[in-house]
């Protein structure tokens, strides 16, 4: 199978998906669908990558898609700021509420601990050489139960 | 081959609900596609008048049609299949604007960050 690859206006790399239908040809399919001036190229669909974990930091490299590491690191940041809000959230809530037998002190506690487990996270995603090491760092942080969503 | 030339098309019992024969064309699906977005690259499962589905990104995704149509005025029409951890909706871009040959949509979630639905299902109708 193949598909058309070509850099888009954000600077990563949109891949076009022909219709199995369709009776043009693919190359009939990239002069028409993709957009005016951008230069594309017809690739096999083993050059993608097999996952869309950073998808977003794919660059199209002549008639390769690898990932930008920088991009890489950026989503996973995005990732952690998510998660790490979402653990703040009962404790900022207990905070707000000042419901009756808070311990207000225990909970800034448990938030001090939240806070220095996500600036260890953030070290490691900044030191990460890697777009593995970023994906065992997001792997980590979904295993401890703290689900992106 | 056969012809009908009719101006109004009645049921059987001529009981009324007449329909203009000119009014059949906008009343049509003029396009549909439903995809899913799996690993790598989305799949198309089925369409009609779409010549290609454009992956722009996490959760941003390009309608292509086969034939296009004659104005951008038309209405689009869509629904996804969330994962488990995202509440993507499917919607049109707000900063694309539809044209005659193609359509951009967005998959929403959390804080409106882009993510991939599992599935995407869209229809088209106008002229």
């Amino acid at each position: 199978m193949q598909r058309v690859i070509f850099e888009n206006d954000e600077g990563g790399v949109s891949v076009l998906i022909p219709s199995p239908n369709c009776k043009l040809s693919i190359e009939e399919i990239a002069k028409k669908d993709v957009p005016l001036g951008k230069a594309f190229e017809i690739v096999d669909t083993s050059i993608i990558p097999n996952d869309r974990i950073f998808r977003n930091a794919w660059k199209k490299d002549g008639k390769t898609v690898g990932i930008d590491l920088d991009k890489a690191k950026e989503h996973t940041h995005v990732l952690r700021r998510v998660v790490r809000a979402k653990e703040f959230e009962p404790l900022d809530e207990q905070i707000m509420k000042k419901l009756p037998g808070t311990d207000e002190v225990a909970v800034e506690a448990d938030r001090v601990l939240v806070r220095d487990k996500y600036d260890v996270v953030q070290t490691n995603i900044d030191s990460a050489t890697d777009v593995d090491s970023l994906k065992t760092i997001i792997s980590n942080m979904e295993n401890e139960g703290i689900n992106n969503g | 081959m056969s012809q009908l030339n009719v101006n109004t098309l009645n049921n059987a019992a001529d009981s009324g609900s007449d329909i203009s024969v000119s009014n059949l064309g906008s009343s049509q699906c003029r396009a549909w596609a439903s995809f899913t977005i799996t690993a790598g690259t989305p799949a198309i499962d089925d369409e009609f008048n779409v010549s290609s589905i454009t992956d722009d990104g996490n959760g941003l995704y390009t309608v292509n049609f086969t034939s296009n149509m004659n104005d951008a005025d038309y209405c689009v029409v869509g629904t996804s299949k969330p994962t488990s951890s995202y509440l993507n909706n499917i919607m049109l871009r707000w900063n694309v604007a539809q044209t005659t040959s193609a359509f951009a949509l967005f998959a929403g979630s959390y804080n409106t960050i882009p993510a991939d639905c599992l599935e995407a299902h869209v229809a088209v109708f106008g002229s």
